[in-house]
């Protein structure tokens, strides 16, 4: 009878869940065309200290301005009109008077970083973070936004920042996926599975959605109650077959790497059970969390799923905050009608959760080489969404300013990056874009982003399409 | 020669101690310097009004100088500013130039810096750093197959003589011929997407003659599985998607049409030239709803309904969309990704930005909407014409907001020597724009358009086309691996009419095509990657031949030719969002072939997802074949799977039995005969011995449908051998 010899002796394109990245069907696609690049894109210089990371995606646009981008000139022109005769690219066009922000801000820590209270819990983890206060966007309108966050494009159909993750650096433990999406509970985001898409990127490095609930991967079990026994017999029997096969036709790693497949199959549908199962954590991490309180327990949840599922060795975890965009009361951070009302409901969901696995983390010695990034696509206008002349209660998108905040992996922590005007319009110093903020993700893995590419239609694609400047400041 | 001596010659030449011989300029330097003058410094430094006021694009220009005065004085090479911002690195001031970019720059120097009289076309010719206008794909096809010796006994048509002739080059042997069955099961699979019955497998094996051979290829090529086949691969290029994208990506529930016009054209073998046409300018070619429903192609790509109220975030909206489309048209027929010189002019092809913008011009008018086509036919997902056009601009650097000159509807400048005007005034309407565009696309370059086509028909055919880069046959694609071939092909596809229905018969009975998928060590040794094709590739099915497949095979499959598609999802709009949830089963209307599925941009089953069907969302010209654990594991597990093993079970129970064996088991519940016709349903063969006890025993402990679900997982059932 044959054996099938281990993942590593199969040509790498054929076993497309190889335990190392940069390589796989891209290395095939690139070195057998004449026009190939080198695509070792471990670069010489950077020092790999990210191991794995985890996105807390804050879906409609979290306010600059009532989080961590401290404003006292706002505060003091609350009332004012905005002096300006720039017709300015924010989405419903409407321009109120300028509106202090609905929170104190204080300072934290002993880095001093100011705070406002509209995260009670993140605030005391404020030495732990970079905070960047330039971010600069493409898109006023959420769903290019939300791409671009994603993709560093605005369209359907390009890799997001997972895929290219999984693709440079494969998974570190087989029996899980690579880049694993944990959606909020009330729905995806716009653009749905887009925002996790593979793109042009071979299907295997496409986000895998975990569901909550008793059955988190699709088809992870079989769709009817079938005996174990039967279902040890069936594979047995496909093994038969296929090893007979295999005989006959003679060795070829297409039909080796799809026997492999079903033992890694097998693996997974013990391993994913085991990382879902939260029982076993203590009462302590689930306070922590806040996995027993009702505005917390379904954010606390994913936040520990998170945990689990990097220290099972997944390479990228992404959670959303934030469901469908629109409606009323809405569910997400598109706070049009009234910042304080929908942004105290969006935070309580999320405070605790994201405070608790910073802490998890660091706890663990897992912050050292695990990234954090809290991000949103975009930040929300220092003036009021209403009529000229009035401080109505909302805020329209902010692409000139917003703020996201990153943790471990060598960032410097307690730092503030950047700055915005004196009332966080636009952007005083430092602009920092997407591709900028990519090309950094890359670079704390160790990749330089301009060797990471794939060939598609005529182009050697990269997540930071033709710019990207690694933020060298933000590591200590 | 080493880095280091490089370094030191450079080092030498800017007056360090360090003595040097200096080579004479090499004959080939001159061009290689004016490539490489065109590839990094003709995008500022030429022209009306160069960057700092230098044109480098001449002899005249270099004279004159910059703003700052004299660039170059040949009496003393090494001092003048052109040698120092080079040397310094100031300049190009992004993607300095190499060390032997530098070195090659410092010989031109030396040689009194020569340059011609009339200015560098950047685009002209091709260099090893771009693609010109004497690129090969852009030339006329030549036709070398009267040169080939066919008298090899190997050699059954011209494709074979051929492909020998490389593989002799390349010191390998071909695979000697594959099975019958596994020729009949390939070119089932190849040509209609769903594999033979075993009666067939049996029929064809009792009289395997040429003749039989044939008549299987013309009998699939006449069969209208034929076109729900092949038109899958063409959905596939046009990125056919059934729903909006974006944030709202809201549902088309009526472009339906198009799909099914495609397979109509596939099927009556619509000369290519025409199928562009129609493609493009079918509404002002033909008045009946075909016409209506062949130009789906234009807005079958994606369509932001959700812009904003912002006059920059509406025009990029826009010129988005016209960029997905331009791209999407030159990549499918032209093999051209005129796209790329939509800020710039194009890096590596001789695309210039104001080709760009002509080509845009031309669909300038096309907007996505519902037609109403009266009481009988109701809505068609087409396109409405926008009324009113003016001028299209260039935008500079792609900004919405810097305008540069005006251009008309036209097509590629240099693409061959017809004019690329074509000859409208700035007021004409949409469907002018297109109709002329059709007739362009169609005529400027038959060689670069058949060239195209043919070989994607290959790509199909053995899963690498000739050129691996099906939608890019410009510099940064591949190179074809037999460009006699490809061109012999081409030019016969020409003489032919354009059919498509030839091309797959001379292929599928060529001796290359019929050769044997084994390994074989030597050859692997030479030629992992069978780019000569020494033997045919073992291919994984893709998700739509699965599904087709095992809908097929269980008896399953209804053949409903045409109409609006099987829904196996969910529609539910969510404050302003669709979302589209994958049924956790599909009814009895969806055991339809996959290509009828309505095809909204998000997730899918998991089947399809896992087996790489491609989000429509951009073209792809050839899909990944992945192997991982989430196929295995929907294909144990999933719901389909499940109701595929029980109508198997049913299907293999209702078979009349043929055989009049007196042994064989008549009861219908007999375990032996389960096992026997499920493993001829699904792998068209018996089971050898100890499959059948196996079997048996499974069926026996577990029922028939546990032996169901192994055969779908079998590799026998899932890869073309």
């Amino acid at each position: 009878m044959h054996s099938i010899p281990p993942a590593q002796y199969l040509r790498r394109e054929w076993l497309n869940w190889s335990a190392r990245g940069l390589g796989a069907t891209a290395a095939w696609m690139l070195l057998s065309s004449p026009c190939a690049k080198s695509q070792a894109a471990q670069s010489a210089t950077a020092k790999p200290i990210a191991k794995r990371a985890i996105q807390i995606c804050l879906v409609g646009g979290m306010s600059h301005l009532d989080s961590w981008d401290y404003k006292p000139q706002l505060i003091a022109s609350h009332g004012q009109a905005l002096q300006t005769t720039e017709k300015p690219d924010i989405f419903f066009g409407q321009m109120g008077l300028l509106r202090k922000p609905d929170w104190e801000f204080r300072q934290r820590g002993e880095c001093g970083m100011w705070v406002s209270d509209l995260f009670p819990h993140l605030a005391r983890q404020a030495d732990k973070m970079t905070v960047v206060n330039s971010m600069v966007t493409e898109s006023a309108n959420h769903t290019p936004a939300l791409f671009f966050e994603n993709s560093g494009f605005e369209f359907n159909g390009f890799p997001s920042m997972g895929s290219w993750l999984s693709y440079g650096l494969g998974t570190i433990n087989e029996n899980l996926p690579a880049y694993v999406v944990l959606p909020d509970v009330r729905g995806g985001p716009m653009g749905g599975a887009s925002n996790w898409t593979a793109g042009f990127l071979p299907g295997q490095y496409q986000g895998v959605v975990f569901q909550s609930g008793d059955h988190p991967v699709r088809d992870l079990v079989p769709s009817r109650l079938i005996p174990k026994e039967e279902d040890t017999s069936v594979r047995a029997m496909i093994d038969l077959i296929n090893r007979q096969h295999l005989e006959q036709h003679g060795d070829e790693d297409l039909l080796l790497a799809r026997l492999r497949s079903y033992e890694l199959a097998a693996r997974m549908q013990l391993s994913v059970p085991e990382v879902t199962n939260l029982d076993g954590e203590t009462q302590e991490t689930r306070d922590l969390y806040g996995l027993d309180q009702d505005g917390t327990a379904e954010m606390g949840r994913r936040c520990l799923l998170g945990r689990r599922l990097l220290e099972q060795g997944v390479r990228f975890v992404q959670l959303y905050s934030g469901g469908p965009i629109a409606g009323t009361p809405r569910s997400s951070w598109d706070a049009h009608e009234n910042v304080r009302e929908n942004h105290a409901a969006e935070a309580l969901r999320v405070d605790q959760p994201v405070a608790g696995l910073l802490e998890d983390l660091h706890r663990r010695g897992m912050l050292e080489d695990t990234l954090v990034l809290f991000t949103t696509e975009f930040g929300r206008t220092p003036f009021a969404q209403s009529d000229a002349g009035t401080v109505g209660a909302g805020r329209d998108h902010n692409r000139y300013a917003f703020s996201v905040w990153l943790a471990g992996a060598g960032l410097k922590p307690g730092f503030v990056f950047g700055e915005s005007d004196e009332i966080g319009w636009k952007i005083a110093s430092n602009p920092v874009s997407w591709h900028d903020l990519h090309a950094t993700v890359l670079h704390a893995f160790g990749i330089d982003h301009q060797q990471l590419v794939y060939y598609h239609n005529g182009i050697h694609r990269r997540l930071t399409g033709v710019a990207g400047d690694v933020m060298h400041p933000w590591f200590a | 020669m080493s880095l280091t001596r490089r370094f030191h010659r450079i080092v030498a030449w800017l007056g360090l101690a360090i003595p040097v011989l200096f080579v004479p300029c090499a004959v080939g330097d001159e061009k290689e310097m004016h490539g490489l003058i065109a590839a990094r410094c003709l995008e500022c430094h030429r022209g009306s009004e160069p960057a700092g006021g230098f044109d480098l694009s001449s002899r005249d220009g270099l004279s004159r100088g910059s703003d700052s005065g004299s660039v170059f004085d040949p009496s003393n090479a090494k001092e003048s500013l052109l040698w120092q911002v080079v040397s310094s690195d100031s300049m190009p001031p992004k993607n300095k130039l190499k060390a032997e970019e530098k070195e090659l720059f410092a010989r031109w120097l030396q040689q009194g810096a020569p340059l011609p009289e009339s200015p560098i076309d950047p685009i002209a010719l091709s260099s090893k750093y771009r693609a010109g206008l004497d690129w090969w794909s852009l030339q006329p096809l030549r036709d070398t197959a009267s040169t080939k010796p066919n008298t090899e006994a190997w050699v059954r048509n011209s494709i074979d003589a051929f492909v020998l002739e490389k593989l002799i080059e390349q010191g390998l042997e071909p695979n000697p011929s594959a099975s019958h069955r596994v020729w009949l099961r390939r070119v089932y699979l190849d040509l209609i997407g769903i594999p033979p019955s075993f009666d067939e497998v049996v029929a064809f094996e009792a009289n395997p003659s040429e003749q039989a051979h044939e008549a299987v290829v013309d009998r699939l090529l006449a069969s209208s599985a034929y076109g729900e086949r092949w038109a899958r691969h063409w959905l596939d290029v046009v990125r056919f998607g059934e729903s909006d994208g974006f944030e709202r990506n809201f549902p088309r529930r009526n472009s339906w049409p198009y799909r099914d016009w495609v397979i109509r054209a596939f099927n009556e073998d619509m000369p290519y030239d025409e199928f562009v046409r129609m493609q493009i300018a079918g509404d002002q070619l033909d008045s009946s709803p075909d016409g209506t429903a062949a130009i789906g192609f234009l807005v079958c790509g994606l369509h932001n309904t959700v812009v904003g109220q912002s006059e920059r975030m509406k025009r990029i909206a826009k010129q988005d969309e016209l960029e997905d489309k331009v791209g999407t048209l030159s990549q499918a027929f032209l093999g051209l990704t005129a796209q790329c010189a939509r800020c710039h002019e194009h890096k590596f092809d001789p695309i210039s930005s104001r080709s760009y913008y002509q080509l845009a011009s031309s669909l300038q008018g096309v907007q996505h909407g519902d037609r109403d086509l009266g009481e009988a036919r109701g809505k068609m997902y087409t396109v409405l014409s926008e009324q009113n056009l003016g001028p299209t601009h260039i935008l500079v650097r792609g900004d919405v907001f810097q305008l540069g000159d005006s251009v008309k509807a036209g097509g590629i400048v240099g693409l061959s020597a017809a004019s690329p005007d074509f000859g409208l005034p700035d007021s004409a309407s949409d469907g002018q724009r297109r109709a002329a565009l059709a007739r362009w696309i169609t005529t400027a370059n038959p060689a670069l358009l058949s060239r195209v086509l043919v070989n994607r028909v290959w790509h199909y055919h053995f899963g690498t086309g000739i050129v691996e880069t099906p939608n890019d046959l410009g510099f940064n694609g591949g190179r074809p691996s037999h460009p006699e071939l490809l061109d012999h092909l081409a030019a016969r596809f020409v003489d032919q009419g354009m059919h498509l229905k030839p091309l797959h018969r001379e292929i599928v009975l060529s001796q290359t095509y019929r050769s044997s998928s084994r390994p074989t060590s030597t050859s692997l040794a030479v030629d992992k990657n069978n780019r000569w094709l020494w033997r045919y590739p073992v291919r994984r099915l893709d998700g739509e031949s699965v599904r087709d497949s095992m809908l097929a095979a269980s008896g399953l499959l209804r053949h409903q030719f045409g109409g609006a598609g099987f829904q196996d999802v969910d529609v539910r709009e969510i404050n302003g969002t669709t979302y589209y949830i994958p049924r956790p089963e599909e009814s009895k209307d969806c055991f339809r072939r996959t290509i009828y599925r309505f095809n909204p941009r998000c997730e899918r089953n998991p089947i399809l997802d896992g087996f790489d069907c491609p989000d429509p969302s951009a073209t792809a010209p050839r899909r990944a074949s992945t192997t991982t654990p989430l196929q295995a594991l929907s294909l144990l597990n999933n719901t389909f799977v499940m109701t595929a093993s029980d109508a198997l079970l049913q299907h293999v129970s209702a078979h009349r039995d043929t055989t009049n064996d007196a042994d064989d088991p008549k009861q219908a519940d007999d375990p032996k005969r389960i096992v026997r016709e499920m493993f001829r349903s699904v792998l068209l063969r018996d089971p050898n011995n100890r499959e059948r006890d196996a079997a048996e025993e499974l069926v026996r402990s577990f029922g028939p449908t546990a032996l169901a679900r192994s055969l779908w997982n079998a590799n026998e059932f899932l890869v073309v051998e």
